[in-house]
């Protein structure tokens, strides 16, 4: 009995809501409409060419031209030129240096022999006339 | 051992000549104050150009740099009459100060070279250090080196000459003093 009734309110429930409003179809949308207002084909003028493609670049594999002969020539003298001028100012210093050359010395002797009051030099000397041939030449050696 | 002056031949050192009284207070009264001279050149004459004086001060810079213990020093000069070149080397070897370190006795290895452009004599004089290793033949050989451009009226190359040819002596005389030991001095 209980499950007759619910089944009965149930029944009159949907009938009662079939015959509502809700039940009603609803209303029909607006048909679309495009938006011409709003979009403007090209707006910045007309549309620039396409680039142009770039042709790749062909990398050439012939031969370079060798260097001239009268180049090496003119390099090999100047090089020469070069050498020999940084080896004769390199001589002139090393002769003013004495490079090349040692150092000669002489032992200290003994206590000198003092000789007509000079302490220095004691008149060891040698002497000799360079004037003309027709004077009298003489080499004299004045040993004090 | 010789007079500078007179030659005058001597058994033993003197103060003073006992011939002539040659001495060196004798001759500071004869030349008096001592002229001004440089430490390698002088030239009193003003006969050498100063490109030639140049180059033979270079070449005695050399010389010393070879000979540390001696600076040969050379002046050119124009002696009055009556004068002798030999006198006048014996007399600036001991008044002259050509080296700034004082030196004397045989601690003194100098050398000087005197010209007397006017009665064209030279004369080369060592201190007494020097004395003992080089004689007086190897001072005669290097004033003949001298004498063949100097007779031809070549001043800078005659000095050339003389300092050649006593760099190669001097050579010589150093080996042979270092080598053998000195013997007792004949002076």
């Amino acid at each position: 009995m209980h499950s007759l009734r619910i089944a009965l309110l149930l029944t009159l429930g949907l009938l009662a809501f079939a015959k509502s409003p809700r039940a009603a179809e609803p209303t029909p949308l607006p048909a679309p409409s495009s938006a011409n207002s709003l979009f403007k084909a090209q707006s910045f003028g007309p549309l620039p060419p396409p680039t142009p493609t770039p042709t790749p670049r062909r990398i050439s594999l012939e031969e370079e031209e060798p260097i001239p002969t009268s180049w090496w020539v003119g390099g090999i003298a100047v090089a020469v030129l070069a050498l020999i001028g940084i080896l004769f100012a390199a001589s002139r210093a090393w002769r003013s240096s004495n490079v090349f050359d040692r150092q000669y010395r002489f032992p200290e002797g003994d206590e000198a022999a003092l000789r007509f009051g000079g302490t220095r030099s004691g008149g060891h000397m040698a002497t000799i006339q360079f004037g003309p041939k027709d004077r009298s030449l003489r080499s004299e050696t004045k040993d004090g | 051992m010789k007079c500078p002056s007179c030659a005058a031949h001597l058994s033993a050192p003197v103060s003073r000549c006992p011939e002539c009284k040659f001495s060196l207070q004798r001759l500071d009264m004869k030349f008096g104050l001592v002229p001004r001279h440089s430490r390698y050149l002088s030239d009193r004459s003003g006969r050498l150009p100063i490109p030639d004086m140049e180059a033979i001060r270079k070449e005695l810079r050399l010389f010393e740099k070879k000979f540390p213990q001696i600076l040969l020093s050379v002046l050119v000069t124009e002696l009055p009459a009556g004068s002798g070149v030999n006198e006048y080397a014996f007399w600036m070897a001991n008044r002259a100060r050509f080296s700034s370190v004082k030196k004397k006795e045989n601690d003194n290895f100098d050398m000087l070279l005197v010209l007397d452009v006017v009665a064209q004599e030279a004369a080369l004089t060592t201190g007494y250090g020097l004395e003992p290793y080089v004689n007086e033949e190897v001072l005669r050989s290097v004033l003949e080196a001298m004498a063949g451009p100097l007779r031809k009226g070549d001043l800078p190359g005659g000095i050339h000459a003389g300092i050649r040819a006593l760099t190669t002596k001097l050579r010589e005389c150093s080996d042979l003093a270092i080598s053998q030991p000195l013997e007792s001095a004949d002076l």
